[in-house]
């Protein structure tokens, strides 16, 4: 059967809600449009984050506590299976009848204790946020509600010599959960609320909140040597700018930026400058014009004009001696029928920060893409269509010859629908989301020119909804490339996204443990000196300086999803 | 220009806009919620009538305004009310259901590009997101929802 989707979704939402008329508008009150006011929000971070420190300054104070617990002869062993890989913990008492939960590897063993009688305990491992307790017979059911948005069962396991049973859940995200303890008829007889604390701690990574001034808004992040430099706007506002020291842990207030930067801004350190450009819609009327802030002068200046109408870069790059900005302006249509795109494109633009000149790219790309991302090499613009129905090969753009080759094709059958770049300095990687909703990716030598398929990280996340918008972001640490994975799982039955890391040179992956971005997006990475940082509109996660993978190597085939008990 | 006939303006821009407007609210945050913040982003729209009466895309920029107001009426889990019988005698029955097992952002990509007849780029900039994640988000709605509903679409 066919049928007029579009005019039957517009009558059924006419259907269900009154129009809202003029006077009603014209009678009802203004309300302030941002939330609200900023010292408000700024209190609630405040407020929070004191909490946090509160929190873990009490779960200190318990983990790593010298006395042994003495429980620990009626102890069960409970695994969770996560997200794959095994969390294995224990719970007993100790001698004061707390109740402790410990986990931990051959060299390490952490043992957190808190609570009588059935309760719960927060608990921290490689990256695994875990809850584990004990509950009496009485309870047939436990259940943690869980970010919100569902309800996930814990497992019971019997406790030799107790009159209880024993429950672990790994993968708890770092919001606050609740914990409900059912009998058999589904009576909600107890509930708990446990925080543990932000994922990034767990992870040993920093979690900064970023100031009033650009939070909740986007845009780009350079590192300039020293500092973060944030460069953010948003529809209807203008665009404001704050550094981050990672070294002193500090902000610093910077002069408005004096031109408006929209989400998709981006950024590029020049070594004296911090070059931030376009995102501007047409319908604005204003051009994409790029800024600069020089922290010697601590001032920003408008770099000639963009001959940009509407450009949403997608990458920008420092040559040495021109700001690259790729993107596209785009003349195209789609067949609804198909979904086929038809799109012909021109590679982006150049700019001398000096003089202020534009410069047009050269020619059209030689074959139509539709989605892409690009990486930029230090030779070549590397543009890869990252689109499911339009699967051309990648092409790359000299920038000394002005012209452009084709890539070969990608091997394997599957075809990266939404993926990220990034280039090793011997390599180009891809990695992403297959239209069939496997997390794939492939290696680009560019010496030889040839396409080397990765190993296998995900085999099957479920029903996945990860992307670009969704959180899927990348790094190349130098060494390693660092992946947060974007949710995994479906808008109703999520699941955390993971932090993987890929080592090319062994074509192995391991599992870092639950990404500190939690279901944050959108989000970028890049490196600050020797420290990975992603961004996310709210935050800044900082990992400790030289970090290295250190996770559980996944096995060939990859980890095995399903969180599902 | 009088007041009587800046309210006749603003009058015939609600009937024009608000549409289109409270479908994408409502497709955002249901029924409930989106006409809540409908009838406050058109309020604001007459509190900033110089700059709103002017602008191209109305639509886009009063969802975004919208979208900032709903934040304190928002709720958990959005409900797609059931079509009473007879009301809708063509409309899908398990429409109200299919839509509620949509995304917010799907919902969203889906009512401004299929319905309310944006562009790509129109929505992009209304939802905060690149105009690939629109037509990606609009893909996978209209994906679930021939799934869902067991049916071919027309559109």
């Amino acid at each position: 059967m066919s049928i007029d989707l579009s005019s039957q979704i517009r009558d059924y939402l006419d259907e269900v809600a009154e129009p809202v008329s003029a006077d009603e508008a014209l009678s009802s009150p203004v309300r302030p449009v941002q939330l609200p006011p900023r010292f408000g929000r700024g209190l609630i971070v405040a407020t929070s984050v004191a909490i946090l420190v509160l929190v873990l300054g009490a779960m200190t104070l318990l983990v790593r506590s010298d006395e042994s617990p003495t429980g620990w002869g009626r102890v069960v062993q409970v695994v969770d299976s996560g997200s794959g890989i095994s969390v294995e913990f224990e719970v007993g008492l100790d001698s004061s009848g707390q109740i402790c939960a410990q986990a931990g590897t051959a060299s390490t063993v952490d043992t957190v204790c808190g609570g009588h009688g059935p309760a719960t305990v927060g608990f921290r491992a490689r990256g695994e946020m875990v809850v584990a307790g004990y509950v009496p017979s009485s309870i047939a059911e436990v259940v943690v509600v869980y970010g919100s948005r569902t309800r996930r069962v814990a497992h019971l396991k019997p406790v030799p010599g107790w009159d209880a049973y024993a429950f672990g859940l790994t993968g708890i995200s770092g919001d606050p959960v609740d914990i409900e303890f059912l009998d058999d008829r589904g009576t909600v007889l107890d509930r708990r609320s446990v925080t543990l604390g932000s994922l990034a701690d767990a992870l040993g990574w920093e979690e900064v909140p970023v100031p009033s001034a650009v939070a909740g808004a986007q845009g780009g992040v350079v590192w300039t040597g020293t500092e973060l430099i944030l460069g953010r706007g948003n529809i209807g506002q203008s665009s404001h700018s704050m550094a981050y020291s990672p070294a002193s842990g500090t902000w610093r207030e910077l002069p408005d930026i004096p031109w408006i930067l929209f989400p998709p801004a981006k950024g590029v350190w020049t070594g004296s400058e911090a070059v931030f450009c376009c995102g501007m819609p047409s319908a604005t009327l204003l051009a994409n014009n790029p800024v600069a802030y020089d922290p010697r002068t601590d001032a920003w200046r408008i770099i000639g004009e963009s001959p940009f109408v509407d450009i949403s870069p997608t990458d920008m790059a420092w040559t040495g001696e021109e700001v690259i900005v790729v993107g596209t302006e785009e003349i195209g249509s789609v067949d609804l029928g198909t979904g086929h795109w038809e799109v012909v494109m021109g590679p982006g633009g150049a700019i001398d920060p000096e003089t202020g000149q534009w410069e047009y790219l050269a020619e059209p790309m030689p074959l139509a893409v539709g989605r892409y991302e690009t990486v930029w090499t230090g030779d070549e613009i590397v543009v890869l269509p990252v689109d499911a129905y339009l699967q051309s090969n990648g092409m790359a753009y000299d920038l000394a010859d002005r012209s452009w080759r084709v890539l070969p094709e990608l091997p394997g059958s599957a075809w990266p629908s939404v993926a990220k770049l990034a280039y090793t300095g011997t390599e180009i990687i891809v990695f992403g989301l297959s239209g069939e909703q496997h997390l794939i990716g492939s290696r680009l030598d560019l010496d030889t020119n040839r396409w080397v398929e990765m190993a296998t990280a995900l085999p099957d996340p479920e029903s996945c909804d990860c992307g670009d918008e969704d959180g899927l972001t990348m790094v190349w640490t130098g060494e390693t490339l660092l992946v947060s994975t974007g949710r995994l799982g479906s808008e109703f039955k999520p699941d955390d996204p993971l932090l993987l890391a890929y080592d090319p040179t062994t074509d192995r992956w391991t599992y870092e443990g639950v990404s500190p971005l939690g279901w944050s997006e959108p989000s970028t990475a890049l490196m600050a000196g020797d420290r990975v940082v992603f961004q996310t509109k709210d935050s800044l996660y900082i990992s400790p300086p030289g970090w290295q993978p250190h996770g559980t190597t996944i096995p060939a085939g990859g980890l095995q999803q399903g969180r599902q008990p | 220009m009088s007041r009587t006939d800046v309210e006749q303006d603003f009058t015939r821009f609600v009937r024009r806009f608000e549409r289109p407007l409270a479908r994408a609210l409502m497709a955002s945050y249901g029924p409930e919620v989106g006409r809540e913040a409908t009838r406050d982003a058109l309020a604001y729209a007459w509190e900033h009538w110089d700059r709103v009466s002017t602008m191209e895309n109305p639509v886009g920029y009063l969802y975004r305004v919208g979208q900032s107001r709903s934040r304190s009426y928002r709720r958990k889990r959005v409900l797609f009310p059931e079509v009473v019988s007879g009301d809708l005698p063509h409309v899908e029955p398990g429409l109200p259901k299919a839509l509620g097992l949509l995304s917010p952002h799907q919902r969203t990509a889906l009512v401004l590009v299929h319905v309310d007849g944006l562009s790509e780029r129109e929505a992009a900039k209304a939802m905060g997101i690149s105009r690939l994640g629109v037509r990606r988000h609009a893909e996978r709605a209209l994906a679930k929802l021939r799934d869902e509903l067991e049916v071919h679409l027309v559109n």
